[in-house]
């Protein structure tokens, strides 16, 4: 049997992510390692109840750093990396409390939002940045997207149809190549404002 | 220096502050709140490593050793970390006053 078990996962939210961890946990597959990418490692186990948290952050120094890792190792949260994934930190407590937190108050789980919200913009610049200078530059015109045909919308039925078709897989590609680029960029602002959103919301729920 | 900003605290931010009145690291705060609260408030580390940070931004607490061996950085209260903690105290206290004969003759 394989004692060591790779695979892809994207999520719509920490807890999820969380909560798939802990499920994995259960089925006996402890987590190692996760890339840049998105790649999570997992080493065989004996299946184990085990609670994970994720906490973003970024640190000025490696001092910083290892202080905090070892203030949650002190606390009974071993680090899964001695470093961050995208500034994503991942904690795992072999506690059975299920509601065993790494925040113990509303305002410091906010916050952790914030900090997810405030990473995924920034991790958006490299990505932006490439794209935003071909648009300058020209080098990318979204008029030339579309169907070039000369005097194509003028034709008649049948010809209309059999130069549409015949275009269409063209400006499919073309549509591919130039919108490409945007997508993780939408899926990063979209992120962005989820976790944003959702920082305020905790905000506002404080009653007094 | 307008103190007021500062209040009214967390209990998280009054726990640590009461803390270091005598000088240690984050997870020697955690265990002086647990047994200054007799184990009733347990303040966790993400929380703790967050309010530690916003507290030295505010220069409530001051750096006062590090340990790049063991991990470790120690802190203390400091001088402005002092008025705050005595004037959050006061008011507590102050509205602990103002409630007792209210609230006793309720009950």
């Amino acid at each position: 049997m394989e004692n060591q078990f790779t695979t892809f996962r994207y999520f719509w939210s920490i807890s999820s992510e969380e909560t798939w961890l802990e499920q994995m946990a259960l089925r006996g597959w402890r987590l190692k390692q996760v890339s840049r990418f998105g790649a999570y490692t997992f080493d065989k186990t004996a299946p184990e109840k085990r609670v994970y948290k994720i906490d973003y952050r970024t640190f000025r120094s490696p001092l910083d750093q290892a202080e905090y890792l070892k203030l949650f190792d002190d606390s009974g949260w071993q680090p899964v990396m001695d470093q961050g994934t995208n500034g994503a930190y991942y904690f795992s407590s072999a506690c059975e409390d299920a509601s065993h937190d790494i925040f113990s108050d509303d305002e410091s789980r906010a916050h952790r939002n914030l900090r997810y919200a405030n990473l995924m913009l920034f991790s958006l610049i490299p990505a932006f940045l490439p794209l935003f200078i071909l648009y300058i530059t020209g080098s990318i015109q979204f008029t030339n997207v579309g169907y070039q045909t000369p005097g194509l919308w003028e034709t008649s039925s049948l010809e209309f149809i059999a130069k549409f078709l015949f275009e269409t897989p063209f400006v499919v590609v073309r549509a591919a190549i130039y919108f490409l680029p945007l997508i993780p960029i939408v899926f990063g602002l979209f992120f962005y404002l989820r976790y944003y959103m959702l920082y305020r919301q905790a905000k506002k729920q404080q009653v007094f | 220096m307008n103190l007021n900003k500062f209040l009214p605290m967390t209990e998280t931010t009054y726990y640590i502050l009461i803390s270091l009145l005598e000088p240690l690291h984050g997870y020697g705060i955690m265990l002086r709140v647990q047994s200054l609260s007799s184990g009733s408030v347990a303040i966790a580390p993400g929380t703790m490593y967050g309010a530690l940070e916003n507290l030295k931004k505010h220069n409530l607490i001051d750096l006062v050793d590090e340990d790049h061996e063991k991990r470790r950085k120690v802190y203390a209260i400091s001088d402005l970390g002092r008025k705050v903690l005595y004037q959050e105290y006061k008011r507590m206290q102050n509205l602990v006053n103002i409630s007792t004969p209210v609230l006793e003759k309720e009950s």
